[in-house]
């Protein structure tokens, strides 16, 4: 393994099923007169990367060839090319990983999202951002304010898929919501829906620890509640019995994955309510379609974040409305890079970053 | 708190003519509760009832209470029904005596197409207390005490004063503007949250509108009007962290010819504009005055594909530069009232949210005893000194 400091473009890479390894890549060029190449700071750690990691695909995208991971970054201006105006040398932004096409319908319509040919960082084939540089259009940068730091800045990344999240549901003023899923996503997604105005919020997870935090971070609206192992609908009842929700909750947001918490989201939800599958798990599950049905609920999913999204993250940390740096956990160096994959994978902390190669 | 069996009301006569009146106190029929009145915010509807003895088309025919921007205590409620009186359906059994109410004073017919697809705001047999519009006409609430269904009583927590329930009913007129901003026309628009909106008009309904957007996550407010007094209001809303920017719009005679006028606004628009630092103009315009120049501005202050929502009631009929929106698809939203905002506009201020917000708006509190004086502060035309050095804002006749 070359060390740092003879190496140009040190990158972290997934060569295989558990098998990382940290290779020198050629340093990306401006290839358009919009990008602009970043010297990346600090990344963060996403249960893809982790998923990849341990079994080198998800779904239908298969790790090939080896692959740079990550995607939740911050950097700092290297070069820009000769069309970019908004963006200078040393300027500190936060990374959208992600680049659409920009000509396919999806694009055009207005949801860049779901673009047919989207390039999204360390989904394969396209590599990610734990490296020493990266190249992005200068619209998918996003400068940071002074008083927002880079670490804040590589948690606009998860922070923007919440506030897709939450948007999806519509949610209105003095809306009650119900996230389940106390991980990183729901915990951004409770702080963002009590910045839209939500008047109750309660977390769901089987998960004391990770409970304790929530209910500080998204104070004080919001309360928690512990998954038991008892039927869906019990734990719905529960939920709303304890909490006052009436007829049940107006929005419903499930970050877990997990099939039963996307069960019980589907009772707690009061007729007419809203329901978001925000959570990642498996493919296919037992789902309460004839609850769906007679409550008339409004279903949808989410998938990462579109036009605006980043920047209403931005404005969220910047206004002081959600206080992401209450998120990292810990930061580690370049060079142990796995140490932080080993601690998400067990559950260890919530965001760890990782900084980038000096 | 045991109801006295006579109450005061203010009624008018005609133009300027109120004169308190003693009642026989009004007894809840089943469904309803007698609430006794704390504090009635007065309106511009108001204002035009006393002083000209109609409000646009709708003429006082009989002699009428004004008021409806009402918060009170709930100090009787009906008999139990015979338990065999099956035309009796089952009263709102969830208030008491002490409880504390806003007083949704429109009731609409429920049965009607608008009433069932959640639109009673529109409800063509709504009768509205204060409102010449239907006769006979219903009373409003500058009375010691008024009979209302309970399902149109809002509880407010103990954590509101009455000057605050009393803000209900206009902050429901704003809420259901925003709403309207994201639901109206073609397509919700941008997110609100880091959104930019422009208030045109300081007035109590700008200033309550500058301040619920700012909650609902707009980050960028501009609020615009020719009174530097008002505008100074605005900057010290929510203690000055609502972030609200205030822009003077210079007092300037109308030009002769529509040409010029349209040509002024242009260019007043793209100065707000420029003071906002926005290129193209704003995402919603939230027009609070009715008065010509101004929604001309709001026009030309939209960006494209942006929304105006008219709050303000003017003039009727208006010159207006229709294809500076029509070709930008700016849409020109109207708004009536509200249906369904009081729970949320109760919801805002018993968040904490809006703390502050009721002592700045609310200049001059007035007994009912002194009902014209209130008006004459309403309408700017105060005898000396009766104004005690402030510009009104929100009037209120409090008990």
């Amino acid at each position: 393994m070359a060390t740092q400091t003879e190496t140009k473009n040190n990158s972290f890479i997934l060569s295989g099923p558990k098998n990382i390894i940290y290779e020198d890549r050629p340093v990306p060029e401006l290839k358009d007169p919009y990008d602009v190449l970043l010297q990346v700071n600090f990344t963060g750690i996403c249960g893809s990367d982790i998923h990849y990691w341990q079994h080198g695909k998800i779904g239908d995208y298969v790790v090939k060839d080896p692959m740079v991971l990550g995607h939740e970054s911050s950097g700092t201006v290297l070069e820009t090319g000769s069309s970019v105006k908004s963006l200078a040398k040393g300027d500190r932004v936060a990374m959208e990983p992600g680049v659409p096409c920009r000509r396919c319908v999806r694009c055009k319509e207005g949801f860049y999202n779901l673009c047919q040919d989207m390039a999204f960082a360390a989904t394969p084939p396209y590599d990610g951002t734990l490296a020493k540089y990266y190249v992005l259009p200068e619209d998918f940068c996003y400068k940071l304010p002074e008083h927002v730091s880079l670490e804040e800045g590589a948690l606009l990344e998860p922070l923007a898929v919440a506030v897709h999240i939450t948007r999806q549901s519509n949610i209105k003023h003095g809306n009650t919501v119900v996230v389940f899923g106390a991980g990183p996503v729901g915990i951004l997604c409770a702080a963002v829906a009590k910045s839209l105005g939500a008047s109750k919020i309660v977390s769901v997870d089987i998960n004391q620890e990770r409970l304790k935090f929530i209910k500080k971070f998204a104070e004080p609206i919001t309360t928690t509640y512990v998954s038991q192992k008892i039927s869906a609908q019990e734990n719905a009842a529960n939920i709303i019995k304890e909490n006052d929700l009436g007829e049940g909750a107006d929005v419903a947001i499930d970050a877990s994955g997990a099939e039963p918490s996307i069960q019980a989201a589907i009772h707690v939800l009061r007729k007419g309510g809203s329901y978001v599958q925000g959570g990642m798990g498996r493919d296919e599950c037992t789902f309460p379609i004839m609850a769906a049905c007679t409550k008339e609920l409004k279903i949808s999913g989410s998938f990462r974040y579109s036009q605006g999204d980043y920047q209403t993250a931005l404005n969220l940390v910047s206004n002081g409305d959600v206080k992401v740096k209450d998120v990292i956990s810990r930061k580690v160096s370049f060079q142990d890079a796995l140490q932080a994959f080993e601690d998400i994978r067990d559950g260890k902390g919530i965001k760890v970053l990782i900084g980038g190669p000096e | 708190m045991a109801p006295s069996s006579e109450i005061q009301s203010l009624v008018l006569h005609g133009a300027k003519d109120l004169r308190l009146e003693t009642r026989p106190a009004p007894q809840p029929k089943p469904n309803e509760v007698q609430v006794t009145i704390k504090a009635t915010g007065l309106c511009g509807s108001d204002l035009h009832y006393y002083t000209h003895g109609r409000n646009g088309n709708f003429v006082l025919q009989s002699p009428m209470c004004l008021g409806h921007e009402a918060a009170g205590v709930v100090t009787a409620v009906p008999e139990q029904p015979a338990s065999n009186d099956t035309t009796i359906t089952p009263a709102d059994s969830s208030l008491k005596v002490g409880d504390r109410v806003a007083l949704e004073v429109g009731i609409p017919c429920r049965t009607c197409n608008l009433c069932a697809t959640g639109r009673y705001n529109l409800c063509p047999k709504l009768s509205f207390r204060s409102s010449a519009k239907t006769f006979p006409h219903a009373d409003g609430t500058l009375q010691d005490a008024i009979t209302q269904p309970a399902n149109m009583c809002h509880k407010i927590p103990e954590s509101m004063s009455f000057e605050e329930g009393a803000l209900i009913e206009p902050l429901a007129v704003c809420l259901h503007a925003i709403n309207r901003s994201q639901t109206a026309g073609s397509g919700s628009g941008v997110p609100l949250t880091g959104s930019t909106a422009l208030v045109i008009g300081a007035g109590a309904m700008g200033m309550l509108t500058a301040a619920a957007l700012s909650v609902s996550g707009v980050t960028q407010i501009v609020i615009a009007d020719i009174d530097a007094p008002r505008l100074k209001i605005c900057e010290g809303l929510g203690g000055g962290k609502f972030g609200i920017k205030t822009f003077l719009i210079p007092k300037k005679a109308p030009l002769p010819t529509t040409e010029e006028n349209l040509a002024s606004a242009t260019e007043l628009a793209a100065q707000v504009s420029a003071f906002a630092g926005l290129a193209t103009g704003f995402d919603r315009v939230y027009e609070c005055t009715g008065v010509p120049p101004c929604v001309q501005l709001g026009i030309f202050a939209s960006t494209p594909g942006g929304k105006l929502v008219l709050v303000g009631m003017g003039n009727p009929v208006q010159t207006l530069p229709l294809g500076a929106a029509a070709l930008r698809e700016v849409d020109i939203i109207g708004v009536f009232r509200y249906a369904n905002c009081y729970p949320p506009a109760i919801q805002m201020f018993a968040s904490g949210k809006l703390a502050g917000i009721a002592d700045a708006l609310v200049s001059h509190r007035v007994p009912l005893s002194e009902g014209s004086k209130a008006f004459r502060l309403a309408a700017n035309q105060a005898q000396e000194g009766e104004d005690e050095g402030r510009v009104a804002v929100k009037v209120m006749i409090t008990a």
